[in-house]
Protein backbone atom coordinates (compact mmCIF):
# COMPACT_ATOMS: atom_id res chain seq x y z
CA UNK A 1 0.00 0.00 0.00
CA UNK A 2 2.88 2.67 0.90
CA UNK A 3 5.02 1.58 -1.93
CA UNK A 4 2.03 1.88 -3.79
CA UNK A 5 1.25 5.09 -2.99
CA UNK A 6 4.87 6.77 -3.34
CA UNK A 7 5.07 5.33 -7.13
CA UNK A 8 1.68 7.33 -7.51
CA UNK A 9 4.06 10.65 -6.04
CA UNK A 10 7.25 9.40 -7.91
CA UNK A 11 4.70 9.68 -11.18
CA UNK A 12 2.92 12.46 -10.29
CA UNK A 13 6.03 14.42 -9.64
CA UNK A 14 7.21 12.79 -13.15
CA UNK A 15 4.39 14.48 -15.31
CA UNK A 16 4.61 17.62 -13.20
CA UNK A 17 7.77 18.03 -14.26
CA UNK A 18 7.42 16.99 -18.03
CA UNK A 19 4.07 19.43 -18.56
CA UNK A 20 6.49 22.29 -16.99
CA UNK A 21 9.02 21.10 -19.71
CA UNK A 22 6.02 21.07 -22.59
CA UNK A 23 4.64 24.58 -21.15
CA UNK A 24 7.99 25.98 -21.33
CA UNK A 25 9.08 24.99 -24.86
CA UNK A 26 5.75 25.83 -26.58
CA UNK A 27 5.97 28.83 -24.84
CA UNK A 28 9.41 30.03 -26.40
CA UNK A 29 8.05 28.66 -29.55
CA UNK A 30 5.65 30.81 -29.42
CA UNK A 31 7.51 34.02 -28.62
CA UNK A 32 10.47 33.35 -30.95
CA UNK A 33 8.90 34.11 -34.10
CA UNK A 34 10.57 33.69 -37.34
CA UNK A 35 12.16 30.65 -36.12
CA UNK A 36 16.29 29.70 -37.81
CA UNK A 37 19.45 31.31 -35.45
CA UNK A 38 17.64 34.72 -34.39
CA UNK A 39 15.09 32.32 -31.77
CA UNK A 40 18.10 31.00 -30.04
CA UNK A 41 18.92 34.02 -27.86
CA UNK A 42 15.18 34.25 -26.94
CA UNK A 43 15.06 29.93 -26.26
CA UNK A 44 18.14 30.97 -23.54
CA UNK A 45 16.89 34.07 -22.05
CA UNK A 46 13.37 32.45 -20.98
CA UNK A 47 14.68 28.71 -20.22
CA UNK A 48 16.70 30.39 -17.88
CA UNK A 49 13.80 32.91 -16.61
CA UNK A 50 10.89 30.05 -16.56
CA UNK A 51 13.62 28.00 -14.33
CA UNK A 52 13.83 24.87 -16.53
CA UNK A 53 17.76 25.34 -16.65
CA UNK A 54 19.79 27.23 -13.87
CA UNK A 55 22.78 27.75 -15.93
CA UNK A 56 22.76 29.49 -19.54
CA UNK A 57 25.34 27.68 -20.62
CA UNK A 58 23.94 23.77 -20.63
CA UNK A 59 21.64 25.86 -23.42
CA UNK A 60 24.44 26.74 -25.32
CA UNK A 61 25.80 23.09 -25.45
CA UNK A 62 22.45 22.38 -26.46
CA UNK A 63 22.68 24.30 -29.44
CA UNK A 64 26.34 23.68 -30.35
CA UNK A 65 24.77 20.22 -30.35
CA UNK A 66 21.58 21.30 -31.93
CA UNK A 67 23.94 22.72 -35.18
CA UNK A 68 25.31 19.77 -35.54
CA UNK A 69 22.35 17.71 -36.44
CA UNK A 70 20.46 17.58 -39.96
CA UNK A 71 16.67 19.36 -39.29
CA UNK A 72 14.82 22.29 -38.16
CA UNK A 73 17.09 23.93 -35.35
CA UNK A 74 14.01 24.63 -33.38
CA UNK A 75 13.72 21.13 -33.39
CA UNK A 76 16.58 19.66 -32.69
CA UNK A 77 17.21 22.27 -30.15
CA UNK A 78 14.63 21.06 -28.31
CA UNK A 79 15.59 17.08 -28.78
CA UNK A 80 18.70 17.72 -27.09
CA UNK A 81 17.71 19.80 -23.93
CA UNK A 82 14.57 17.44 -23.76
CA UNK A 83 16.64 14.74 -23.02
CA UNK A 84 18.85 16.26 -20.83
CA UNK A 85 16.00 17.50 -18.93
CA UNK A 86 14.03 14.41 -18.86
CA UNK A 87 15.63 11.41 -20.73
CA UNK A 88 13.54 9.97 -23.61
CA UNK A 89 9.88 11.19 -22.76
CA UNK A 90 11.71 14.64 -21.91
CA UNK A 91 13.27 14.62 -25.47
CA UNK A 92 9.00 13.67 -26.90
CA UNK A 93 7.79 16.57 -24.36
CA UNK A 94 9.96 18.87 -25.59
CA UNK A 95 9.66 18.17 -29.38
CA UNK A 96 5.82 18.30 -29.33
CA UNK A 97 6.02 21.40 -27.25
CA UNK A 98 7.79 23.26 -30.04
CA UNK A 99 5.79 21.54 -32.59
CA UNK A 100 2.47 21.97 -31.54
CA UNK A 101 2.01 26.06 -31.54
CA UNK A 102 3.31 26.63 -34.84
CA UNK A 103 1.12 23.57 -36.24
CA UNK A 104 -2.28 25.53 -34.93
CA UNK A 105 -0.84 28.99 -35.78
CA UNK A 106 -0.32 27.77 -39.38
CA UNK A 107 -3.86 25.18 -39.35
CA UNK A 108 -5.54 28.61 -38.68
CA UNK A 109 -3.94 30.88 -40.84
CA UNK A 110 -3.44 28.50 -43.55
CA UNK A 111 -7.09 28.32 -43.85
CA UNK A 112 -7.77 31.98 -43.99
CA UNK A 113 -5.00 32.27 -46.42
CA UNK A 114 -6.87 29.45 -48.78
CA UNK A 115 -10.07 31.91 -48.46
CA UNK A 116 -8.46 35.47 -48.55
CA UNK A 117 -5.27 34.52 -51.36
CA UNK A 118 -7.20 37.07 -53.61
CA UNK A 119 -7.43 39.92 -51.27
CA UNK A 120 -5.19 42.37 -52.79
CA UNK A 121 -4.13 43.73 -49.33
CA UNK A 122 -3.29 40.32 -47.99
CA UNK A 123 -0.94 39.50 -51.23
CA UNK A 124 0.39 43.23 -51.14
CA UNK A 125 1.59 42.74 -47.80
CA UNK A 126 3.00 38.89 -48.33
CA UNK A 127 4.77 40.44 -51.20
CA UNK A 128 6.40 43.31 -49.53
CA UNK A 129 7.76 40.74 -46.59
CA UNK A 130 9.01 38.66 -49.46
CA UNK A 131 11.19 41.61 -50.50
CA UNK A 132 12.98 42.61 -47.12
CA UNK A 133 13.32 38.41 -46.75
CA UNK A 134 15.30 38.77 -49.83
CA UNK A 135 17.01 41.61 -48.36
CA UNK A 136 17.69 39.68 -45.03
CA UNK A 137 19.14 36.57 -46.83
CA UNK A 138 21.17 39.12 -48.71
CA UNK A 139 22.73 40.18 -45.80
CA UNK A 140 22.79 36.79 -44.23
CA UNK A 141 25.06 35.93 -46.72
CA UNK A 142 27.23 38.79 -46.64
CA UNK A 143 27.68 38.06 -42.94
CA UNK A 144 28.07 33.79 -43.35
CA UNK A 145 31.27 35.16 -46.24
CA UNK A 146 32.79 37.77 -43.24
CA UNK A 147 33.15 34.42 -40.72
CA UNK A 148 36.14 33.00 -42.87
CA UNK A 149 38.58 34.71 -44.85
CA UNK A 150 38.51 32.91 -48.34
CA UNK A 151 40.71 33.06 -51.06
CA UNK A 152 39.61 34.74 -54.47
CA UNK A 153 39.31 31.11 -55.48
CA UNK A 154 36.70 30.09 -53.42
CA UNK A 155 34.66 33.32 -54.33
CA UNK A 156 34.91 32.16 -57.79
CA UNK A 157 34.23 28.94 -56.81
CA UNK A 158 30.78 30.56 -55.16
CA UNK A 159 30.00 32.30 -58.05
CA UNK A 160 30.19 29.18 -60.06
CA UNK A 161 27.96 27.32 -57.50
CA UNK A 162 25.14 29.97 -57.17
CA UNK A 163 25.17 29.99 -61.06
CA UNK A 164 24.78 26.62 -61.40
CA UNK A 165 22.01 27.58 -59.07
CA UNK A 166 20.48 29.73 -61.15
CA UNK A 167 20.47 27.05 -64.32
CA UNK A 168 18.43 24.89 -61.55
CA UNK A 169 21.01 22.52 -60.74
CA UNK A 170 19.79 20.65 -58.00
CA UNK A 171 20.79 21.96 -54.37
CA UNK A 172 22.33 19.05 -52.29
CA UNK A 173 24.72 17.97 -54.97
CA UNK A 174 25.89 21.50 -55.44
CA UNK A 175 26.31 21.74 -51.61
CA UNK A 176 27.83 18.44 -51.14
CA UNK A 177 30.68 19.78 -53.91
CA UNK A 178 31.26 22.31 -52.09
CA UNK A 179 32.01 21.04 -49.23
CA UNK A 180 34.13 18.39 -50.10
CA UNK A 181 36.27 21.21 -52.24
CA UNK A 182 35.98 23.59 -48.71
CA UNK A 183 37.41 20.06 -47.02
CA UNK A 184 39.74 19.15 -49.70
CA UNK A 185 40.88 22.94 -50.37
CA UNK A 186 42.48 23.60 -46.87
CA UNK A 187 44.13 20.01 -46.96
CA UNK A 188 46.12 21.72 -50.26
CA UNK A 189 47.29 24.81 -48.24
CA UNK A 190 48.26 23.11 -45.28
CA UNK B 1 -1.11 5.21 -51.48
CA UNK B 2 -0.42 9.14 -51.98
CA UNK B 3 -0.40 9.85 -48.48
CA UNK B 4 2.34 7.57 -47.84
CA UNK B 5 4.44 9.23 -50.74
CA UNK B 6 3.74 12.67 -49.42
CA UNK B 7 4.92 11.85 -45.65
CA UNK B 8 7.50 9.99 -46.99
CA UNK B 9 9.16 12.99 -48.69
CA UNK B 10 8.69 15.08 -45.54
CA UNK B 11 10.70 12.25 -43.56
CA UNK B 12 13.34 12.48 -46.27
CA UNK B 13 13.69 16.25 -45.95
CA UNK B 14 13.91 16.26 -41.87
CA UNK B 15 17.38 14.10 -43.16
CA UNK B 16 18.34 16.61 -45.77
CA UNK B 17 17.99 19.74 -44.02
CA UNK B 18 21.32 20.73 -43.14
CA UNK B 19 22.18 23.60 -41.44
CA UNK B 20 17.69 23.72 -40.95
CA UNK B 21 16.65 27.38 -41.69
CA UNK B 22 17.24 29.18 -44.82
CA UNK B 23 19.88 26.79 -45.69
CA UNK B 24 17.27 24.50 -46.74
CA UNK B 25 15.05 26.40 -48.43
CA UNK B 26 15.72 25.91 -51.99
CA UNK B 27 15.70 21.74 -51.13
CA UNK B 28 12.51 22.90 -50.05
CA UNK B 29 11.42 24.52 -52.90
CA UNK B 30 12.76 21.74 -55.35
CA UNK B 31 11.16 18.86 -53.51
CA UNK B 32 7.44 20.76 -52.84
CA UNK B 33 7.45 22.74 -55.86
CA UNK B 34 9.19 21.63 -58.37
CA UNK B 35 9.13 17.72 -57.88
CA UNK B 36 5.95 17.70 -55.79
CA UNK B 37 3.34 20.12 -57.27
CA UNK B 38 2.41 20.32 -53.98
CA UNK B 39 2.35 24.25 -54.03
CA UNK B 40 2.60 27.08 -57.03
CA UNK B 41 5.38 29.42 -56.93
CA UNK B 42 3.51 32.03 -55.61
CA UNK B 43 2.30 29.91 -52.72
CA UNK B 44 5.74 28.56 -51.89
CA UNK B 45 7.05 32.60 -51.43
CA UNK B 46 3.79 33.27 -49.96
CA UNK B 47 4.95 30.86 -46.97
CA UNK B 48 8.16 31.52 -46.73
CA UNK B 49 6.97 35.01 -45.74
CA UNK B 50 4.32 33.81 -43.49
CA UNK B 51 6.86 31.91 -41.60
CA UNK B 52 8.80 34.95 -40.93
CA UNK B 53 6.76 36.32 -38.74
CA UNK B 54 5.04 33.12 -37.14
CA UNK B 55 6.03 30.77 -34.80
CA UNK B 56 8.28 27.65 -36.23
CA UNK B 57 10.72 27.10 -38.31
CA UNK B 58 9.90 27.28 -42.26
CA UNK B 59 10.10 23.49 -43.06
CA UNK B 60 7.78 22.82 -40.14
CA UNK B 61 5.22 25.49 -41.27
CA UNK B 62 5.63 24.01 -44.87
CA UNK B 63 4.60 20.56 -43.40
CA UNK B 64 1.75 21.73 -41.98
CA UNK B 65 0.50 24.20 -44.60
CA UNK B 66 1.11 21.15 -47.43
CA UNK B 67 -0.82 18.90 -44.86
CA UNK B 68 -3.69 20.74 -44.69
CA UNK B 69 -4.22 21.52 -47.96
CA UNK B 70 -3.97 17.52 -48.83
CA UNK B 71 -5.66 16.12 -46.07
CA UNK B 72 -6.94 18.45 -43.40
CA UNK B 73 -6.07 18.76 -39.75
CA UNK B 74 -4.79 15.06 -38.98
CA UNK B 75 -2.55 15.30 -42.40
CA UNK B 76 -1.30 18.62 -41.62
CA UNK B 77 -0.40 17.14 -37.55
CA UNK B 78 0.84 13.61 -39.50
CA UNK B 79 2.92 15.67 -42.12
CA UNK B 80 4.93 17.58 -39.80
CA UNK B 81 5.82 14.82 -37.50
CA UNK B 82 7.65 12.74 -40.10
CA UNK B 83 9.24 16.13 -40.63
CA UNK B 84 10.25 16.48 -37.16
CA UNK B 85 11.34 12.66 -36.96
CA UNK B 86 14.90 12.87 -38.51
CA UNK B 87 16.70 14.65 -36.05
CA UNK B 88 15.05 12.38 -33.02
CA UNK B 89 16.65 9.27 -35.00
CA UNK B 90 20.09 10.58 -35.98
CA UNK B 91 20.55 11.92 -32.40
CA UNK B 92 20.61 8.75 -31.53
CA UNK B 93 22.92 6.98 -34.40
CA UNK B 94 24.96 10.09 -34.64
CA UNK B 95 27.10 9.58 -31.51
CA UNK B 96 28.52 6.41 -32.67
CA UNK B 97 29.83 8.05 -36.02
CA UNK B 98 30.94 11.44 -34.07
CA UNK B 99 34.13 9.99 -32.74
CA UNK B 100 34.90 8.20 -36.03
CA UNK B 101 34.60 11.46 -38.33
CA UNK B 102 36.78 13.47 -35.85
CA UNK B 103 39.40 11.43 -36.43
CA UNK B 104 39.39 12.56 -39.77
CA UNK B 105 38.97 16.07 -39.69
CA UNK B 106 38.67 18.67 -37.40
CA UNK B 107 35.42 20.52 -36.41
CA UNK B 108 37.00 24.07 -37.29
CA UNK B 109 37.80 22.66 -40.77
CA UNK B 110 34.76 20.87 -40.93
CA UNK B 111 32.72 24.13 -39.96
CA UNK B 112 34.55 25.96 -42.65
CA UNK B 113 33.99 23.99 -44.89
CA UNK B 114 30.20 23.47 -44.41
CA UNK B 115 29.74 27.26 -43.73
CA UNK B 116 31.07 26.95 -47.37
CA UNK B 117 28.19 24.72 -48.83
CA UNK B 118 25.94 26.89 -46.64
CA UNK B 119 26.97 30.30 -48.32
CA UNK B 120 25.65 28.76 -51.47
CA UNK B 121 22.75 27.42 -50.24
CA UNK B 122 21.39 30.59 -48.45
CA UNK B 123 22.22 32.22 -51.90
CA UNK B 124 19.73 29.78 -53.34
CA UNK B 125 17.31 30.02 -50.97
CA UNK B 126 17.46 34.43 -51.98
CA UNK B 127 16.93 32.88 -55.37
CA UNK B 128 14.25 30.82 -55.05
CA UNK B 129 12.28 33.73 -53.53
CA UNK B 130 13.37 36.13 -55.88
CA UNK B 131 12.06 34.66 -58.21
CA UNK B 132 8.93 35.29 -57.76
CA UNK B 133 9.66 39.07 -57.31
CA UNK B 134 8.22 41.25 -60.19
CA UNK B 135 11.13 43.18 -61.77
CA UNK B 136 9.99 46.65 -61.05
CA UNK B 137 10.98 49.93 -59.55
CA UNK B 138 8.39 49.68 -56.36
CA UNK B 139 10.55 45.82 -55.71
CA UNK B 140 14.33 47.13 -56.45
CA UNK B 141 13.29 50.09 -54.02
CA UNK B 142 11.93 48.39 -51.26
CA UNK B 143 14.84 46.05 -51.61
CA UNK B 144 17.17 47.97 -51.75
CA UNK B 145 15.83 50.65 -48.67
CA UNK B 146 15.51 47.07 -46.63
CA UNK B 147 19.26 45.70 -47.40
CA UNK B 148 20.62 49.33 -46.49
CA UNK B 149 18.61 49.49 -42.85
CA UNK B 150 19.72 46.24 -42.19
CA UNK B 151 22.76 46.75 -42.47
CA UNK B 152 23.05 50.65 -41.43
CA UNK B 153 20.97 49.79 -38.04
CA UNK B 154 20.46 47.21 -35.66
CA UNK B 155 16.88 46.58 -35.64
CA UNK B 156 14.57 43.32 -35.16
CA UNK B 157 13.73 41.32 -37.97
CA UNK B 158 10.09 41.46 -37.27
CA UNK B 159 9.63 44.51 -37.34
CA UNK B 160 11.51 44.82 -40.68
CA UNK B 161 9.22 42.40 -42.13
CA UNK B 162 5.92 43.76 -41.39
CA UNK B 163 7.34 47.53 -42.21
CA UNK B 164 7.68 45.89 -45.43
CA UNK B 165 4.66 44.35 -45.64
CA UNK B 166 2.38 47.51 -44.36
CA UNK B 167 4.67 48.87 -47.48
CA UNK B 168 3.71 46.00 -49.41
CA UNK B 169 0.18 46.03 -49.12
CA UNK B 170 -0.33 49.92 -49.16
CA UNK B 171 2.21 50.63 -52.72
CA UNK B 172 2.80 47.23 -54.34
CA UNK B 173 -0.73 45.75 -54.32
CA UNK B 174 -1.30 43.42 -57.56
Amino acid sequence: MFVNGEKKQHLFERIKGLSRIFFAFSWVSLVALGGGYSMLSVYRHELVRLKIVSDPGEVLDAIARAQSLPGPIAVNFAAVMGKKLGGFSGLLTAVSGVVIPPILVIITLGKLLLKYREVEYLSGFLYGVRIVVVAMLASLVLDMLKRYRRSNWEYVLLVLAVVALIFDVPGVPVFLAMVLIGIFWRRVEE
Amino acid sequence: MHTIKVLLVFFKLGFFAFGGGWATVRLLQEELVVKGGFLTQNEFADLISISQITPGPVAVNMATYIGMKLGGTLMAVFCTLALAAAPLIILYFLRWFSGWFGAFISPVRLDRALNFGAVVLVSGAALSVAESLRPDVGAVLLGSLAFFVIRRFQVSPILMLITGGILGAFFLRG
